[in-house]
């Protein structure tokens, strides 16, 4: 369950990996520049990452069942349920219904996980749902949704209503996408095992669309999950040819005046800015954004000796010390008119 | 237009009328009728029913792997619910409902059969998929033999030694 939601193929070898796991933040030196506070940077990028769950509102009254059963009264929270069974839990400041908690080293196989009453997931990857802010009743797309938690905040922010296509090119990563949807109860998404890159025009247009892309996933240096951390050494070469292409297809995809949220969960501007200068033309407008108590850093305007789209600043970057999270990187990009 | 009309022509998923599915789970669970009114339910080969919510449109694309949740399956004698469906739509159920002590609750998870031999809840008349409930809410469904409760929790859901609440 702490497994991260990337899938990026490891290209690691044993050697480059036990390497990895003394010298967590080998590799990432090439952004130094970018980074405010480097050491303390490094620092958490060495520290594990706090295991996060978020309670289900499609749930509420079956929460408010257990807490009065229990004893605990019927405004009890799932992390009610958890501290009253020894976790010590911790709300976030910047989301209401989710929380830190400690020691909880199986969240999988807990009564509340099995009923659908919560969910996991890394506490930065809360952010595009957020940022997206799909309303009840709208068409959205998830072009690549796997293993679905994002998928998941999408749906419920649309209250079960609309549609969402939530799609996965690859066969084993759709199982993990269903059974998350269908244990969370969520009914307003329609689950599809496309190519991104071929996916049909005609089922657009969409009024949003996540494109949470597969990247070299350095964000996850901090996952304790052995395949997660193989992963974040993977490398940024060779990977923006596939983003780009991915977010020209979206574009297509999406309605005038619509957004798209573009995100990735790594450092490497070649695969943020300098994607979205590629693949972006005059109809589009990266928008700036604040998501209140969770901090970020600006995007670049510049990279390699070459200089981007101005609109690149805009870009949110959250680096693992700014919030005590994993790394992410998130754009809100909106259609200005016709292309 | 080319895939425009494969969703209905080609049919992987097909949206169908709510009837008979909702009155038999009424029936069965002694449910309002009204409880599946504002779904649309679909169906994808023979034997699967799937509820999603009422304003969906999955458009012009194919193939599709899942809409909303699996309510039913119907290829047997006996159509039997799905345990997802039983713990979203099974929240007030009037009969064909058995509750479950922890210890029971813990093995019914992990698809063991409960029996009920010496007591009042083997005396109920049980038929077909009874909803197993914990502490207030439903867990999942098992098909109800004499005095007992086979589970149904899917391979892939069960757990053993799950970590459960206590009253
Ligand atoms: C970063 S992960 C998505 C995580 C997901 N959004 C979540 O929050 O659970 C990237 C996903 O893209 C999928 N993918 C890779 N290439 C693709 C393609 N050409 N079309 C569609 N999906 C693709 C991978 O299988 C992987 O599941």
């Amino acid at each position: 369950m702490t497994v991260s939601d990337c899938t990026c193929p490891s290209r690691v070898s044993v050697t480059q990996y036990a390497a990895h796991m003394t010298e967590p933040a080998a590799g990432l030196d090439r952004y130094r520049e970018l980074v405010a506070d480097w050491p303390a940077f490094l620092e958490a990028c060495q520290r594990p990452l706090p295991t996060v769950v978020w309670e289900n509102p499609l749930r509420r009254d079956l929460v408010t069942r257990v807490g009065a059963e229990c004893g605990l009264g019927e405004a009890a929270t799932v992390a009610d349920l958890l501290s009253c069974r020894g976790y010590s839990t911790t709300a976030l400041d910047w989301r209401p219904g989710a929380w830190r908690v400690d020691g909880l080293a199986k969240p999988g196989r807990t009564f509340e996980h099995y009923l659908g009453l919560m969910h996991v997931q890394e506490e930065v990857s809360l952010a595009p749902p957020e940022v997206l802010a799909a309303r009840p009743g709208e068409r959205v797309l998830d072009l690549c949704a796997a293993p679905g938690g994002k998928t998941a905040g999408i749906a419920i922010s649309m209250r079960n209503t609309g549609t969402v296509i939530a799609n996965d090119l690859r066969p084993q990563r759709l199982r993990p996408l269903r059974a998350n949807c269908e244990r969370l109860g969520i009914l307003n998404v329609v689950i599809t095992p496309i190519n991104g890159v071929r996916f049909p025009l005609e089922a657009g247009p969409f009024d949003r669309i996540l494109l949470d892309v597969p990247c070299s996933c350095e964000g996850n240096v901090r996952d304790s999950h052995p395949d997660a951390r193989g992963r974040a050494t993977a490398g940024v070469a060779g990977r923006g040819g596939l983003q780009a292409t991915l977010l020209g297809r979206a574009w297509k995809l999406l309605r005038p005046g619509g957004v798209m949220v573009y995100s990735t969960c790594t450092f490497a501007p070649e695969e943020n800015e300098v994607v979205l200068d590629h693949a972006l033309g005059d109809d589009a407008a990266i928008e700036p954004f604040e998501i209140p108590g969770l901090r970020h850093a600006p995007g670049v305007d510049h990279w390699a000796g070459k200089s981007l789209r101005d609109d690149c600043t805009n870009l949110a970057r959250y680096w693992p010390h700014l919030n005590d999270t994993g790394g992410f990187t998130v754009a809100r990009i909106r259609k200005t008119s016709d292309s | 237009m080319s895939d425009a009309s494969n969703f209905g022509n080609r049919s992987d998923y097909l949206q169908i009328e709510p009837e008979p599915w909702s009155s038999w789970w009424a029936e069965q669970y002694g449910t309002p009728t009204e409880l599946f009114d504002d779904y649309s339910f679909w169906q994808r080969g023979k034997y699967t029913i799937w509820v999603a919510a009422a304003d969906i449109q999955p458009g012009a694309v194919s193939p599709v792997d899942g809409i909303g949740i699996p309510l039913l399956r119907t290829g047997r004698d006996v159509w039997k619910p799905t345990s997802v469906a039983v713990i979203h739509f099974g929240r007030d159920v009037a009969r064909n409902v058995v509750d479950l002590e922890a210890d029971e609750a813990s093995r019914f998870l992990g698809r063991e059969a409960i029996e009920f031999e010496n007591d009042a809840r083997a005396v109920l008349p049980h038929r077909g998929y009874v909803i197993a409930r914990y502490l207030g809410v439903p867990i999942g469904c098992g098909l109800w033999r004499r005095g007992g409760l086979a589970s149904s929790v899917p391979k892939g859901r069960a757990m053993r030694d799950l970590e459960l609440p206590r009253a």
